[in-house]
């Protein structure tokens, strides 16, 4: 017979109290739960945890693939940090590239979401389309299209050229080759675009209803309700994106041709991070190098979170 | 004040915007299509899309 639930008859659901399993099985299903996780905890050990920590002593030493390595302190991080004129251009180039091409996707994608968040007709084939360069990622055949697009005689100087303007090869070209880079980083903004979208459909109609009931036009209702809603959307991409940008690697590769050239012009921290390490066989340099990324990439974030109080607004604060 | 004219160009104007938005998009993809179907030594040396003699055999050795 219901006892103290029955004497409330007030309450919708019965807070009934799950009865406690006896503390015999509850081990035996810890027991089990463990033997569950266990491949998924060897893989995180033997094949995250083990090399980061490997990498980490490495660092610390002068290791270069063959031979012993040997403990040289924190000699490997003062030459990086002070002596060493092409980490200081890697850091500049990929500081370029994440300032430019963050921006410039989120931008581009926002746009793109608000013109398909409206009613149009074929806009799932819009959708798809926009999408579909995404889909393609970060691979070396994209990278490779993307450079013979933007060669001296390549389809964009073609199509320059029936303009009129006589434009230089942008990848063998120092001072632009970085950009095709940006380009290609904007050209893939498919998937900031879809969690745009997935945002703006979060948003209620009743308030830009009522902001245009108020007066408010486009822009304002934009600036006024939309944006404000959509930071914590706008936040989340922010995050993956400057992350994301960070770790640009085959496309600098490609468009480098192998060396981040043009005169170093496309040479990404990834990308030489892995000229010290498979093109110099300095293995302990290339894990300092790798070690001041982690360290600069999670600051970084540290900071965006940190800046987030100021700018994200969530619905359910007070 | 916009009128229904105003709106019927607004909303042509959209897709004329987003039709150039889907070539910026395809034009790349269309040519590594184009570029997968053609002999290696066309793919750099000839711009046409549609490809000059069909080479299927990238598909049966890649």
């Amino acid at each position: 017979m219901p006892t103290a639930v029955a004497s409330e008859p007030d309450t919708q659901v019965p807070a009934r109290p799950v009865p406690a399993p006896p503390a015999r099985r509850r081990t035996a299903d810890g027991r089990w739960g463990g033997v569950f996780l266990a491949p998924w905890l060897l893989g995180l050990v033997l094949l995250t945890l083990g090399p980061m920590a490997a990498s980490l002593y490495f660092s610390f030493t002068d290791f270069g693939l063959l031979g012993s390595p040997h403990w040289v302190g924190g000699k490997n991080y003062a030459e990086l940090l002070t002596d060493d004129p092409t980490y200081l251009q890697s850091i500049k180039v990929t500081l370029v590239y994440v300032g430019l091409s963050v921006p410039l996707k989120l931008a581009i994608a926002l746009l793109v979401a608000m013109v398909l968040n409206t009613k149009l007709r074929g806009l799932s084939f819009y959708r798809a389309v926009f999408y579909l360069p995404s889909l393609l990622g970060a691979s070396v055949a994209v990278a490779i299209m993307w450079r013979q697009l933007f060669t001296g005689d390549g389809v964009v100087n073609r199509f320059l050229a029936v303009l009129g303007i006589d434009a230089p090869s942008w990848v063998s070209n120092p001072d632009y080759s970085i950009y095709t880079l940006v380009a290609l980083a904007a050209w893939q903004f498919g998937t900031p675009m879809l969690i745009f979208l997935a945002g703006l459909q979060q948003i209620p109609r009743t308030l830009l209803e009522a902001a245009s009931v108020d007066g408010a036009g486009t822009v304002s209702r934009f600036f006024r309700v939309t944006l404000p809603l959509l930071t914590p959307i706008l936040f989340f991409n922010l995050v993956m994106q400057v992350i994301g940008s960070f770790q640009a690697f085959s496309q600098a590769y490609v468009v480098g041709d192998g060396q981040g050239g043009p005169a170093e012009s496309t040479l990404v921290y990834s990308l030489y991070l892995y000229k010290a390490a498979f093109v110099e066989f300095k293995m302990g340099y290339a894990s300092a190098i790798a070690w001041v990324f982690l360290l600069g990439i999670a600051a970084l974030t540290a900071v965006n979170f940190l800046f987030s109080r100021y700018w994200v607004f969530y619905d359910d604060e007070h | 004040m916009t009128t229904n004219t105003d709106r019927g160009a607004f909303r042509i104007g959209k897709h004329v915007v987003l039709l150039a938005g889907v070539v910026l998009m395809l034009y790349p993809v269309a040519w590594m299509l184009s570029s997968s179907l053609k002999p290696a030594g066309d793919i750099f040396t000839t711009s046409s899309l549609i490809p000059r003699s069909w080479d299927l055999s990238n598909y049966a050795t890649g």
